[in-house]
Formats: C-alpha cells, structure tokens, sequence
C-alpha cells in the first residue's frame, strides 16, 4: 500500500488509528496479565489460611503455658508412681508394708511375667505395661476393707480385675478370705 | 417448432468509462465516516477500563497478601511456641489419658465391699462369697462383655420369707448410689433349697455396664 494513502488515512481518522493502536496494546497487555488475579487470588488465600490458622492456635493456646507445666508436673509424679517389673523385691515389699498395716494375712502373692498379650477386657496400654499380681489373703471384713482401700490409694496406680471374697472357714468364724488379680501401671 | 423466449445477450459497455472517481464529487447523503472515531474510542475505552480494573485488583491482591505475610511473620514466632507447646500437651494428655482409662473401674472394690456390709436387708440373709469379674452374654450372635459382681450367700426362712427377702435385696442393691450410672441391671441367678441345713443357697448376678 502506498505511504502516502496510509498517512492521509490516518490524517482522515486520527482518533480511529490512535485507539486502534492502544487498544491492540491493551488487548497485548490483558492476554499477558489477564490471569494475574486468578494467580494473586489463590496466593491470598493460600495465605489467609494460614493466617486464620495461626490465629485459631492462638486462641486455643490461651493458659497452654500453665496447662502444659501443670501436665508436666503431673508427669513427673506419675514416673514416681510407676512400678518397675524389675524391682520384684521393691514391689512385694510395698504390698507387704500394707500387709503389716492393715493386719491382713496374705498367704500368697506372685509377681506373673511380663506378657506382650494384653488380657480380654484390659485397656490398652501402649505407653505404660501392666505388671500383674495375683494375691490371696484372710483377715477380718474391715482389716481386708482397710487393705482394699490403702491398695487403691497407695503409692502405685491399680486395677483390680478379679476380686473373690468368701468367709474363711467354719474353724475361724468372722474371718474372710480373699483371692484376687489386680496390674499395677508400670513403667516401659 | 414451438416457441422460445430469446436469451439475453450481454453486450460490453458499448462506450468507456471515463469517469475519474476520486475527482467526482461525494454526493453520498448521510455520513457515517465518522463513527469508526467513536467505535475506535469505545474499544479502547472499554479495553482501557478492564485492564485498569483488572490492575487495580492485582494491585489490591498484593496488598493484601503483603500485608498478612507481615502479619505471619510478626507471629511466626509465637505460633511456632504455641506449636511446640501443644505437641508437648498432646503428648502429655496420651499418658494422662492412658492413665486414666487404667484406673477407670466402673465400681471401686472397697467402696462396693464397704457399702454392701452395710445394705444387708435381715439378719436372716447371709453373704458367702462376693466375686468381681467378667462375663460374656451371647445376645443374635454378638458377644456382649459385662463386668459383674457375683454374690452368693445363704437364707434362713421359709420359702415365702425366702423369696420376699431376696427380692428386697435385689432391690436395695439396685438403688445403692455408688453405681452411678455403672449398673445395667441385677438379676437373682439362681434360689435352691439347701435340705441338709434348711436354708436357701442364693446366688445374683450384678450386671455392670461396660466403661
């Protein structure tokens, strides 16, 4: 096409050339670009998740601190309470001790094995072991009730599993005598 | 020989054309020239004002995200120990937890022994034996694993007597208070006549609900 022509056309239609330009540019500049808020969008809110989690923990975090100091106290009275089932002599003597103090006879305790099944209907312990015990005894209603109740409150953490009380025998009247299998919470 | 119309025969301009287009004058009436200004305008009017939007929201994004980053890295810290600190809770309440599922019993031997002294209806209803342990009930195919108390003693009396005291005790041990929701329900197991002593031997099942 002739320069000439070109340039009396754009004479002629100065304001269609010049926004035919820019808006060629322009469209240039929206396909480049178009897609930068869908871009920025996702980063914000990639972002502003984050943020909302960081605020959520926050709030949840409210007296952690005292909660988490408290736990961990609670936690070092706990590995003092724990029995070890390699320390039979120290643990047949703690029942002992409550023996002498409560006037109980205790005619047998045994200490069992440490056993990697878990018994039916025990829960399920992974960070602690049972240590089991099986133990039977006499003594008077009360002495056995005393018995029962320092078990219970004494140093180690029990469960009773299976307790048998029955009256001792014709020959010693207002005796009890009791058979029963209890784990003590012992350390891993 | 039937009739045909002619064909049309067309025939070159039979003079020609000298008409000089650019020198004639326009005689056209209504000028539309002019439009395609206004039409270039609003294209690039409306390209301009899209992309202006389309920067502008790009432009408000990135203040936006900057400004949470600020934010995250002003706390990051903090979250960090917030973090750490409920790993370390979490990790503390699995033992607590643990610990407190081995001790849960839904009824406390001692309390239970202490309070059944205590709840003998008659002197004529005497306790033999008191045995905590497990059961299972097979109920359409499933087992059901209860913790029970079995109790079994003696009676002195006639049957009529017999029958009005143990149902009494079935009913005080029902509403004892240590339950506290533990009890499923107490059943009489079996009642037989021991004819050598003249008593009748009992025996009830204390149905505990599984913790």
């Amino acid at each position: 096409m002739d320069p000439q022509i070109i340039l009396a056309k754009i004479k002629q239609y100065p304001f269609a050339v010049g926004g035919a330009v820019v808006s060629i540019i322009l469209i240039i500049l929206i396909w480049q670009r178009g897609g930068i808020s869908e871009i920025l969008e996702a980063e914000r809110d990639e972002v502003d998740k984050e943020w909302t989690i960081i605020e959520e923990n926050d709030k949840r975090a409210v007296q952690l601190e005292e909660h988490v100091a408290q736990l961990k106290a609670n936690a070092a009275e706990l590995g003092d309470r724990l029995m070890s089932a390699e320390q039979r002599a120290l643990n047949y003597q703690y029942i002992f001790e409550l023996e002498a103090e409560t006037g109980i006879r205790i005619q047998s305790l045994n200490q069992a094995e440490l056993s990697k099944t878990r018994k039916k209907g025990a829960p399920k312990l992974t960070l602690f072991q049972p240590i089991a015990y099986t133990l039977s005894a006499r003594g008077t209603y009360t002495q056995i009730l005393d018995f029962l109740n320092k078990l219970h409150r004494g140093k180690y953490f029990v469960r009773v599993d299976d307790f048998n009380s029955s009256s001792a025998s014709q020959v010693e009247p207002g005796l009890v005598s009791i058979s029963m299998s209890m784990d003590f919470l012992g350390s891993k | 020989m039937a009739l045909r119309k002619a064909k049309n025969v067309v025939q070159p301009n039979w003079h020609p054309d000298f008409r000089n287009a650019e020198t004639l004058p326009d005689i056209k009436f209504v000028r539309t020239d002019f439009l395609l200004n206004f039409v270039a305008v609003f294209v690039f009017l409306v390209l301009l004002f899209y992309n202006a939007q389309n920067e502008y929201s790009a432009y408000s994004l990135n203040g936006e995200i900057a400004m949470l980053k600020d934010k995250i890295a002003q706390r990051r810290s903090d979250n960090d120990l917030n973090l750490k600190r409920s790993a370390d809770f979490e990790e503390l309440a699995k033992r607590a937890d643990e610990l407190a599922n081995f001790v849960k019993n839904p009824v406390s031997p001692p309390l239970f022994l202490l309070t059944l002294a205590n709840k003998l209806p008659s002197r004529n209803i005497l306790l033999q034996s008191i045995r905590f342990q497990d059961r299972t009930e097979k109920i359409a195919r499933k087992t059901i694993r209860y913790k029970g108390i079995t109790l079994t003693g003696s009676l002195i009396g006639s049957s009529a007597e017999a029958t009005q005291m143990i149902n009494d005790y079935k009913q005080t041990l029902e509403s004892m208070e240590i339950w506290k929701g533990t009890l499923d329900r107490v059943e009489l197991e079996s009642l037989s006549r021991d004819k050598m002593l003249g008593t009748f031997k009992y025996t009830i099942f204390v149905y505990l609900k599984k913790s």
